[in-house]
């Protein structure tokens, strides 16, 4: 080849890689080399063995500062999400039994400290690398990055050399990691391009997301290193990055520059206020809580209500099921936190993992047929101290009861009139006027499914517990390992669950949608597209799925979820999914 | 020792913040608790360990515990697990 240097600073060059991070910018080309460190692997004198413990347990405090100072330095632009993960780096050096096994390679192996945390991380990458779970293999490059940092603190090694970097930068690496992720945000670097470690769902990814920096992986990092000090547009939405670009495309870049700036501080403002979509039509967010703790987290990310309470989760700790005063003070708690929004309680799935002292000496086996409300109302005298509960707490606020695992209308008609039986007691002894309480039922079961409609006759909402149906239903019928994250994009089951908020709100009733895939932006967009307009999730999943809703237009979705409706296979409708949000996204900035 | 069969259900697997909640779980247990998959067996107070079962939905684990409150150890973390 007859390239010349001058030929890499003025001839306009396109490169694609993988679009994994949003957004646009203009800056010049930096090349950032990571440090190697040389292991010393000769053995050690008993002698200096205690010194080299020593020097491990300092590395450890002054990595665990610099996790922690990184972690504060982006404190107001990093959501919840982000955050955790910083915090994992933070709860693996503070794994005292990983730490330990460490200590004992020094001890028993003679060796230096620095080889010893070598060995003992690559022993954890290695049953990881080994595994086909391509989604645990991302986590090698926290590892490997938290590896590193361990090493360079052991060694005295200095911070990465990022002095020269600044908010002019698009910065190529030859391996993102997460502290570098946070490390260049933190530089408010214009982009960054990586040859590994920066696929779609790796920490580096999600930590650049929510920092609002394009990121493009894939990117050959010997033949970026050519353009060092060079001008280029770095395009997150295709992946593409335009070396030595010309004026033309400036200009119009700047413009989609300006206007995504615009839209960042849109999608910040809106976090607070409902959640809607583009069209107007009101998406209601609640969470899923099983203590008080996550009660008070869910409250501050400003939720329409908690979609689920899990009562087994709130007492688990006992030993046995808390009597009716002490269960109405713990409903009475968040009830009283969520002030007038509302608030479901499910009550205690007692026939699947045995529980309280009280429950499992009367069950002995575990048996699938036997869930859920079924086993309830076999084991009347504890479903009956719940509903009296959970009947008193209601009258301080927005209300409801649900049951898990209902496979017919006779059930829920059973538990209501015990639900009446004790109202009527209650105002016995009461001059309160005791209000009727508003039942569901947990839709989760093969049978639900065909008694829908009379089951819907007698509740006022149904939650469908997606997890647990789609074991129901497809259990039998796994597919291959590369498609099991996402096996509930499976048409057949999209069905199911259209079917069911079709019949629902026929009736005229309410379907929240309680499991996993409300909480995945991808999943819950197909069934907001379905008809379900309430969604409920772990409190950490809030904010991204308020973002992802914001920027929808139910018209629109409608159309996808009839394309998906075509669609053979899950993979086949997640791809089809993810394009569509990205082209969403897109259609926003522009 | 107490031991318990449970499949693992979350979509996403044994990820690594869901794994860091459960070491929240068990760290007020006072036996020691294990999880195995396959022939591999791991601390279930440790992260690195539980991550390096990399366990993904559907799959068999096995929870075992050994120590004074080792029966309620087993269940509260069967309950746990089940309830992600």
């Amino acid at each position: 080849m007859k390239d010349t240097e001058n030929k890499y600073a003025s001839e306009r060059y396109l490169l694609k890689g993988m679009a994994v991070s949003d957004g646009v910018g203009i800056g010049l080309i930096h090349i950032f080399h990571h440090e190697n460190y040389i292991l010393n692997y000769t053995h050690i004198g008993e002698a200096i063995i205690k010194q080299q413990i020593l020097k491990l347990d300092e590395a450890i405090i002054k990595t665990i500062k610099e996790v922690t100072t990184l972690k504060d330095q982006l404190k107001n632009r990093l959501q919840e999400k982000e955050k955790l993960i910083l915090n994992i780096y933070r709860n693996i050096l503070e794994d005292e039994y990983f730490i330990e096994e460490v200590k004992n390679i020094i001890k028993l192996q003679k060796l230096y400290a620095e080889y010893a945390v070598d060995i003992g991380f690559n022993n954890c990458i290695d049953m990881i690398d080994e595994s086909n779970n391509e989604y645990a293999k991302q986590r090698i490059y926290d590892l490997n990055d938290l590896k590193i940092r361990l090493i360079k603190n052991i060694v005295g090694g200095s911070e990465p050399q990022l002095d020269r970097i600044g908010h002019k930068h698009i910065v190529a690496v030859r391996e993102i990691t997460p502290t570098l992720a946070a490390a260049l945000g933190k530089k408010r670097v214009v982009g960054i391009l990586s040859n590994e470690g920066g696929a779609y769902f790796s920490h580096a990814a999600i930590i650049l997301r929510g920092l609002g920096i394009p990121l493009i992986n894939d990117v050959n990092f010997e033949n970026i290193e050519k353009y060092k000090d060079v001008q280029a547009i770095i395009d997150g939405h295709e992946g593409m990055l335009i070396i030595n670009p010309e004026i033309s495309e400036i200009d119009r870049f700047k413009k989609v520059l300006k206007s995504s700036i615009k839209n960042r501080k849109d999608l910040l403002k809106t976090r607070k206020i409902i959640t809607k979509t583009r069209d107007g039509q009101i998406i209601k967010i609640f969470a899923n809580v099983g203590s008080i703790e996550e009660c008070t987290q869910a409250k501050n990310k400003n939720i329409d209500g908690i979609g689920l309470v899990r009562t087994e989760i709130l007492f688990a700790a006992n030993r046995n099921l808390p009597d009716e005063k002490e269960q109405f003070l713990s409903y009475l708690k968040i009830v009283k936190k969520m002030r007038n929004k509302p608030v479901v309680f499910r009550t205690i799935d007692f026939g699947g993992d045995k529980i309280f002292g009280s429950a499992s000496e009367k069950f002995t086996f575990i048996d699938n047929n036997l869930r859920g409300i079924k086993s309830s109302l076999l084991n009347k005298e504890d479903l009956n101290i719940q509903i009296r509960s959970v009947l008193q707490a209601a009258q301080y606020g927005d209300v409801s009861i649900t049951f898990p695992m209902v496979n017919n209308a006779e059930e829920i008609k059973e538990v209501k009139l015990l639900i009446r039986k004790n109202i009527l007691e209650f105002k016995k002894f009461s001059v309160n006027t005791y209000t009727e309480l508003k039942v569901g039922a947990f839709i989760e079961t093969r049978e639900a499914i065909e008694n829908l409609d009379a089951i819907l006759k007698e509740v006022s909402f149904i939650n469908i517990g997606t997890n647990d149906l789609f074991q129901e239903i497809m259990g039998s019928n796994r597919l291959n390992s590369s498609s099991r994250d996402y096996e509930y994009f499976e048409p057949e089951f999209l069905k199911i669950l259209k079917f069911c908020i079709n019949r629902a709100k026929k009736k005229g009733k309410n379907t929240i949608v309680c499991g996993e895939m409300a909480a995945d932006p991808l999943a819950a967009v197909l069934l907001i597209g379905m008809g379900a307009y309430e969604l409920s999730m772990p409190p950490t999943k809030t904010a991204d799925i308020k973002a992802v809703i914001n920027v929808l237009n139910l018209k629109q979705l409608k159309k996808l979820c009839d394309r998906v409706a075509r669609c053979f296979s899950a993979i086949e409708v997640k791809e089809i999914v993810s394009k569509w949000i990205i082209e969403t996204g897109r259609d926003e900035n522009v | 020792m107490e031991t318990k069969e449970i499949i693992f259900k979350n979509a996403q697997g044994l990820e690594a913040r869901t794994a860091a909640k459960l070491i929240q779980v068990v760290s007020n247990c006072k036996s020691n608790i294990w999880i195995e998959k396959e022939e591999r067996k791991a601390n279930a107070k440790s992260l690195l360990g539980l991550l390096s079962l990399t366990i993904r939905q559907g799959e068999k684990i096995i929870i075992s515990a050994e120590g004074e409150d080792a029966s309620d150890s087993v269940n509260s973390l069967a309950i746990f697990i089940d309830s992600l």
